[in-house]
């Protein structure tokens, strides 16, 4: 987190952007939520911040097909932002990474 | 050997040392032991120390003018390894006041070679725990958890905090728990975000916590306990400062709490300004919060004369006449926040085992907005003797003269000045800084004063009110 004051208007205190990996799907809830580990945001170490006490992840799903859950897997590396800015608690799905094969 | 008192304004620096980590190791055999415990004494050529608190940072930070021939600078040499152990007495109206605090030399500034060898410079001193603050991250979920355990959580865990510096008296409880993942903050700016969110346990909620220290040791408390705390102090027993210099001046003697009491040097900063309290939300403003998931919004509009009435002030009296914010549109300031306070509660949620905590970040922020700009409305700055017990967060009285003729019922323009307090701006003031500045004026005795910064956040007469209603502004900015 930044130092200065934030505005709390949605939108004015920057678009702040992340890039993690998904380790959990298991959303009790069913509308596609995941948790995502978010490189620099979240500690790698998973004992001293396990993937249940991530937060949830929303996603967004396109407009054409607004019913439709994301179909991400575990593993798969997800761009998102936040939506509460740097207070980094609100994060959301916009898009999946693509990867290629790994010999 | 008796020591002699100190006369007010003055302090004997009982212990002002450089510790080393490595210096020992070069220092002859039979020295090792002494300069590894006890450190340099470096008393001899210290010019001056000044230490800063404030009520809006969260550790104290100091500097010291060192003015010396051994050039010290080279012989440590000094990198930011080092503490720095300051000890100083004073007498305070009959009892002698000890203060020591170790510090972490941050830099040194830029020398200069005044005659021969002797070199004048200033060492940049912070503490260990911002220090410590900055050398680690806090990566943790917090789950259910007050603010005020959160906070001394982090203290404990992350700054390493000893107890003797954390009284429980001086960490007040906050309403509510909340749940969040820290995500690769300091530890201070974790405990900053904790402190943003803390709403007095007293309803109707307050929310202007603040995290800082003081020489005495660490603070996490709202203002509005500051102020109630000093409310059960009799006015006779708060340090009060007069603004009438020839009082003091013209009598042959004064008292020894007279003479800590003089103002050395004032300066009235009025800090109130209509259009910067309009476009910040001081008057008013609005705050939506959207909980997208459950496709719900709530707005609350947020008047000052509405606020006033149900927070903790100083004084009795708006410093805005009652219902002038109705001439500002609702509009004007706007918070717009996330919630999950529907969807946290929603029966769905419950019946598949998940209750999360509501995020009530929205309940904090209008009110924090206002209470902590609405204190900048009349501040002063004062040197005084130094006094051990002005700390930052201690409430003093400041009487002004009045300058014109309030009480003269015949409204007799040629009247003189009347000389009694101005019942606008005198009365009881919160310390949000002090700086504790130490000169030296002969071996081992410094003179101790102490620049305030002194704030009000309400007046102690009333103003003539709008009538309510009359004067409203609807959403497009038209009188109504």
């Amino acid at each position: 987190m930044e130092s200065g004051p934030l505005s709390h208007q949605l939108g004015f205190d920057g678009f702040i952007w992340f890039i993690g990996v998904v380790e959990g799907l298991d959303d009790p809830l069913k509308v596609g939520r995941s948790k995502v580990r978010i490189f620099g945001w979240h500690d790698k170490d998973t004992d001293s911040l396990s993937t249940d006490d991530l937060p949830w992840a929303y996603a967004l799903v396109p407009v054409t097909h607004a019913a439709q859950l994301p179909t991400y897997r575990i593993g798969d590396w997800v761009v998102g932002f936040f939506l509460d800015s740097r207070l980094g608690q609100q994060p959301i799905i916009t898009g999946v990474l693509p990867a290629i094969q790994q010999a | 050997m008796a020591e002699t008192p100190t006369s007010p304004r003055q302090v004997k620096l009982r212990r002002c040392s450089i510790l080393s980590p490595t210096l020992h190791m070069r220092a002859p055999r039979d020295q090792r032991e002494s300069i590894q415990k006890q450190g340099i004494d470096i008393s001899r050529s210290v010019m001056k120390i000044d230490i800063y608190e404030s009520l809006f940072q969260n550790t104290i930070a100091g500097s010291i003018e060192v003015r010396e021939t051994q050039g010290l600078a080279e012989y440590f040499p000094l990198t930011g390894t080092e503490f720095f152990y300051l000890e100083f007495a004073t007498d305070y109206l009959g009892e002698e006041r000890v203060f020591s605090r170790l510090f972490r030399i941050r830099r040194v500034g830029d020398v200069s070679f005044p005659k021969n060898e002797e070199r004048v410079y200033t060492i940049d001193l912070v503490t260990p725990e911002f220090f410590e603050s900055l050398s680690s991250r806090v990566l943790k979920k917090y789950t259910n958890i007050s603010c005020v355990d959160a906070v001394k959580d982090v203290m404990k865990t992350y700054l390493r905090v000893p107890d003797k510096k954390m009284a429980d008296t001086n960490f007040e409880e906050s309403s509510g728990v909340l749940s969040a993942v820290m995500p690769n903050y300091t530890p201070l700016q974790a405990i900053n975000f904790f402190t943003t969110l803390s709403l007095t346990k007293a309803t109707p909620h307050e929310s202007n916590f603040v995290f800082f220290e003081t020489l005495d040791g660490f603070y996490f408390t709202s203002i509005r306990k500051l102020i109630l705390d000093a409310r059960s102090i009799d006015d006779s027993k708060l340090p009060t400062f007069s603004v009438n210099a020839n009082k003091l001046t013209g009598a042959p003697t004064i008292s020894e709490r007279d003479a800590y009491n003089t103002i050395i040097k004032l300066h009235q900063e009025q800090t109130f300004d209509v259009l910067v309290d309009t476009a910040t939300g001081v008057l008013r403003s609005k705050m939506l919060h959207l909980d997208f998931f459950a496709r719900k919004w709530n707005e609350e509009d947020s008047r000052y004369t509405e606020t006033f009435k149900k927070t903790t002030h100083l004084d009795t009296y708006p410093v805005y006449p009652d219902n002038f914010d109705q001439s500002v549109g609702r509009n004007v300031k706007m918070f717009i926040v996330p919630t999950n306070l529907s969807s946290a509660n929603s029966k769905y949620s419950a019946s598949v085992g998940e209750t999360p905590v509501p995020q009530r970040l929205y309940e904090s922020i209008v009110l924090r907005n206002r209470q902590l700009k609405e204190l900048r409305h009349l501040r002063t700055l004062l040197e005084v003797p130094g006094q051990p017990d002005l700390r930052a967060g201690k409430v003093v009285i400041i009487n002004y003269p009045s300058s014109r003729a309030l009480q003269d019922a015949t409204g007799n323009p040629s009247m003189s000045v009347v000389q009694t307090p101005t019942p606008y701006h005198s009365g009881r003031h919160l310390l949000t800084s002090v700086r504790h500045s130490l000169r030296l004026v002969s071996l081992g005795i410094m003179e101790y004063q102490m620049h305030i910064e002194a704030v009000r956040d309400s007046f102690g007469a009333p103003l003539i009110g709008y009538t309510e209603d009359s004067q409203d502004v609807d959403e497009s900015g038209i009188c109504v």
